[in-house]
């Protein structure tokens, strides 16, 4: 699969000085701040750290006293004398996946304290700490726009290290010499989103962290949820999956400041908008309503919850709402 | 270029403004980055490629616009090669301009006529007049005339000139530099310029003077021509006369007799079928094949030369034959034994009209003719104590007058002696008588104011044995009667035709009445009054033909338009050589008009001499093109409003207007 390889051809820890490439990511602390945001949450994940039988067949341990043996795997003790269980993953063993947008749109920082793709990263890094102390296997796929980047889901520290060097690669932008001629508009996006979906376990738990603009459809006369982003998600939704997703936008997206006549660009599709805010703000407003709705409509028909915030809330806001029940 | 107001150029630094706002807008409106953009309800939806390329035009059209102002504001000055007035201090001038449009302006040179290139020397002189200048315009083809007087109307003069076209007349720079000067003489403007457009080809030796500019002096060179002119015909033969610039471009050429339609005006359109042909000489003979009518329409061509060069102007290679050609022809009945000289043996009124000179050619005459045919051909006919005219010859004489033909009727014994039933009309009215007795002869008085002028008084003395009575004349003018008022002699007007009558004849047995020098100016007077009178079967192009109002005129070149003066009888000039048609209520006659054979030797004897005028024409002028300016400054303003149009449309909002790039 694309995104496998995608993984390999650009191995953990290689990245260029990140001094050389967009100094004004601040990655100091990244790691200690998801840390310490993990540890303010004593809740984790509400994920029990058991097993025994269940759905899925995961693999042999030794027989230790006590074990069940309607587990034990009469086979294995024939061809090789040795007495060994079955075990099996439970419905509270599930795995979490982040789906994190890390496209250009992402990168928009106006009236909030830093980027959304800092919080987001943030925001993804602590919940990998949190499944980690869970012993939940934790992955996380970057949406880039011209690419995926695809981590598989993982127990371990050594997974929430790949986590941590994976976003910080994004948020230096060292790979940024793949995205050279590469489409980045919203139909790859939600496109990426499709193949990311693939790659994900059954019955896992997906976490999409987006600005979510690109899902928006604003073509028919009443903007709202784009007809690919629903197939996308859907996508996502299949095979037991449960999907939450975070809308994290900066404030001036919430509450545009801009006054009078001016021109606004999109980020990606390099589309100029030529407008009068002071006119159109509540039309734009009343837009992002509709596409929060439709988001939220959409995700709860497929099992999920939605929910948006902004860069202005703290951190462990953002995290709450993730984390929720 | 340069300019009147060098320091407006300045200006031109403001052509940087639209740069600067354009930058300023830019960064005024540089795109702000917002992802939620697509939710935004657009006013302007557009990509920045997109707009770049629209405003690079806008842009650019607007500095041409601005740099066009400035330029206008400079009054910009372009040095070309074109004919204007070179004034001195910038005051008013006084134009005369003498355009030659006689047949020789007609050649080609350099692919262009002459004359095409005189009327565009004409249309850059007039364009560099101002307001405040006077421009008057005299042609020089023979006669010359004023067509334009000194008016300060310029564009008057420019839609004169537009009309203008080349002709068959000769030339006649003398006259026209005379008439330039008159006109010269009566304008105020202190800087005056006697203009000649002309390429001096003219029999004329004249030396032009300093003060007469000539401009177009590069038109006075040899053009290679020959040119054909009908001789008349005389019973069988026809002469044709060939005149050439050189004679090598005669060689090899040949004169074609042809027969055209009765009805022919331009042999070009009608064409022609070949009777017989010689080699081209300076005279040639063309013998009449048998068969032929009389009256049928006959033409001469000459052929085209091997070499085309060899002939620059086409128009003389064609004529048409006149009747009798050309000259006037009289017609005299005179009865030798009474009315000649015992020392001559011919009669006095013949001898007058061989002392006369000229190219009159004397016909006598036995009787007076009864018919058209016999009168056909003849101008003016001297009926010397003729005895009466029988009704037929009353008739023929009557229309004849009433065409143009001119009679004198020298009345004496014979007036007692016509037989019965004959009489004396047209020529007079009522019934004349033969008084012999000389003492009863009253003085004789002249009337200095006729048309025979003081010459009338040279009859003052005569003593004449006898004289004819005459009944009173209705509208006659007398130029001498005796002192008892009977008319020594008169004229009448008949139709387009004069009757001139006397009261005595020439028989020195009566008087001496035709001894006098007045009687010269008599038959001077007849022959004049039937040059112009249309009598002739020819004429020469240029030369007024009298017409009557029920009679219209057709030439080569459509239908004339007669020229009425007060007081003056009613005439048409044709212009073209070739052949005219008549048309009156009664009849239709045509008439081959001749050019003149100087005009296709483009030999040329006036010089010009060196040196300017007071006023001077340049030939190389600062021309200013402010008004070209302008308009294109109008255009640039008109296409800078179109495009603003166009980017307001392309950018309307509307539902799916928003353009995503690709």
């Amino acid at each position: 699969m694309s995104f496998w390889r995608r993984e390999r051809e650009r191995p953990m820890g290689k990245a260029a000085s990140p001094a050389a490439r967009l100094p004004e990511v601040d990655l100091r602390g990244l790691s200690l701040r998801a840390r310490a945001l993990a540890d303010g949450f004593h809740g984790g994940l509400h994920r029990a750290h058991k097993k025994g039988s269940g759905i899925e067949f995961i693999g042999h341990r030794r027989y230790t006293p006590g074990d069940d043996l309607r587990h034990l795997d009469r086979h294995a003790w024939m061809r090789h004398g040795t007495l060994l269980v079955r075990e099996f993953e439970t419905e509270t063993d599930r795995a979490l996946h982040l789906l994190v947008d890390a496209t250009e749109s992402m990168r928009y920082q106006r009236l909030g304290p830093e980027t959304k793709l800092e919080r987001a990263a943030l925001l993804a890094l602590a919940v990998a700490h949190l499944s980690n102390r869970s012993g939940d296997p934790v992955g996380l796929t970057l949406l880039e726009g011209h690419g995926i980047t695809h981590l598989p889901a993982r127990t371990g520290r050594e997974q929430a290290e790949r986590i941590l060097a994976a976003l910080e690669l994004t948020l230096t932008g060292a790979d940024d010499d793949a995205a050279d001629g590469a489409d980045t508009t919203k139909g790859s996006t939600l496109r990426q989103l499709s193949e990311a979906a693939l790659g994900q376990r059954r019955g896992s738990t997906v976490i999409l962290i987006s600005d979510y603009f690109d899902f928006a459809d604003t073509a028919d006369a009443e903007p709202g949820l784009a007809a690919e982003a629903r197939e996308a998600l859907a996508a996502l939704a299949a095979a037991r999956r449960t999907v939450l997703g975070l809308a994290l936008r900066d404030p001036a997206e919430l509450d545009p400041p801009f006054r009078g006549a001016t021109r606004l660009v999109e980020p990606e599709s390099r589309l100029v908008v030529e407008t009068d805010l002071g006119t159109s703000r509540a039309h734009y407003l009343a837009a992002l309503a509709a596409l929060d709705r439709g988001l939220e409509s959409e995700f709860g028909a497929l099992g999920g919850r939605f929910a948006s915030t902004s860069t202005n809330a703290s951190p462990r806001a953002n995290l709450e709402l993730v984390l929720a029940p | 270029m340069t300019f009147l107001v060098p320091l407006a150029l300045v200006g031109l630094l403001l052509a940087a403004a639209p740069l600067v706002a354009h930058a300023l807008r830019k960064q005024r409106e540089r795109p702000v980055p917002f992802p939620g953009a697509k939710l935004v309800p657009r006013v302007h939806a557009t990509t920045e490629a997109r707009g770049r390329f629209e405003d690079v035009a806008l842009l650019v059209t607007r500095l041409l616009l601005l740099a066009a102002l400035v330029l206008l504001g400079a009054s910009p000055l372009v040095s070309c090669e074109r004919l204007s007035l070179a004034r001195t201090a910038g005051g008013s001038v006084a134009l005369v301009l003498i355009i030659d449009e006689s047949a020789s302006m007609g050649a080609l040179d350099g692919g262009r006529s002459r004359f095409d290139q005189a009327l565009d020397g004409a249309r850059e002189l007039l364009a560099s007049a101002r307001a405040g200048d006077s421009v008057a315009i005299v042609l020089a083809g023979a006669p010359a005339r004023v067509v334009l007087p000194a008016t300060g109307d310029v564009d008057r003069a420019r839609n004169l000139v537009a009309r203008l076209h080349v002709t068959d007349r000769a030339t006649d720079l003398g006259s026209a530099l005379t008439l330039a000067r008159d006109v010269l003489d009566e304008l105020p403007q202190k800087q005056r310029s006697i203009t000649l457009l002309s390429d001096l080809a003219t029999s004329e030796t004249l030396s032009l003077p300093p003060e007469v500019d000539v401009p177009l002096a590069g038109l006075a060179t040899g053009v290679a021509n020959c040119g054909v002119f009908a001789e008349g015909r005389r019973e069988a033969t026809v002469t044709a006369e060939i005149v050439c610039s050189a004679r090598e471009n005669l060689l090899g050429r040949k004169v074609e007799l042809l027969l055209v339609n009765d009805d022919a005006l331009d042999l070009s359109a009608s064409g022609g079928k070949v009777l017989t042909s010689a080699p081209a000489r300076e005279l040639v003979d063309l013998t009449v094949p048998k068969g032929t009518s009389p009256s049928a329409a006959l033409a001469l061509r000459l052929t085209p030369p091997a070499d085309l060069t060899r002939d620059r102007m086409a128009s003389d290679d064609v004529a048409f034959v006149p009747f009798r050609g050309t000259g006037l022809h009289v017609g005299l009945l005179s009865d030798r034994e009474r009315a000649r000289v015992s020392t001559s043996s011919t009669t006095i009124t013949r001898a007058a009209l061989d002392a006369l000179g000229g190219d009159a050619t004397i016909e006598p005459l036995t009787a007076v003719p009864e018919d058209h045919g016999q009168l056909q051909g003849l101008q003016v006919l001297v009926l010397d104590d003729p005895t009466g005219l029988t009704p037929e010859a009353s008739r023929a004489l009557g229309a004849w007058l009433g065409r143009g033909g001119v009679a004198l009727a020298l009345l004496g014994p014979g007036v007692d002696a016509a037989p019965l039933g004959s009489t004396f009309e047209p020529l007079i009215l009522g019934a004349p008588r033969w008084l012999p007795n000389a003492k009863e002869i009253p003085a004789i008085r002249s009337v200095p104011t006729s048309a025979l002028g003081p010459w009338s008084n040279d009859w003052s003395d005569l003593s004449p044995s006898g004289r004819v009575t005459i009944p009173a004349q209705p509208a006659a003018e007398v130029s001498a009667a005796f002192a008892d008022g009977s008319p020594l002699v008169l004229s009448r007007q008949m139709g387009r035709g004069t009757v001139l009558v006397s009261a005595l004849p020439s028989s020195v047995d009566v008087s001496d009445f035709a001894l006098r020098p007045a009687f010269l100016a008599l038959l001077d007077h007849a022959l004049s009054l039937a040059g112009t009178e249309g009598g002739r079967d020819a004429n020469q192009v240029g030369e007024p033909v009298r017409v009557d109002p029920e009679t219209t005129v057709t030439g080569p070149d459509g239908p004339l338009e007669p020229e009425i003066r007060e007081g003056a009888p009613r005439t048409v000039t044709p212009e073209l050589r070739g052949r005219y048609r008549f048309r009156s209520p009664s009849e239709t006659t045509y008439r081959a008009l001749r050019g003149h054979p100087e005009e296709s030797t483009f030999a040329t004897f006036a010089t010009a001499q060196s040196g300017r005028s007071a006023l001077g024409v340049s030939r190389r002028s600062e021309v200013d093109v402010s008004r070209e300016l302008a308009l294109g400054a109008l255009v640039l303003g008109l296409v800078e409003l179109v495009l603003r149009q166009l980017l307001r449309k392309k950018t309307a909002p509307s539902g799916s207007d928003v353009r995503e790039p690709s």
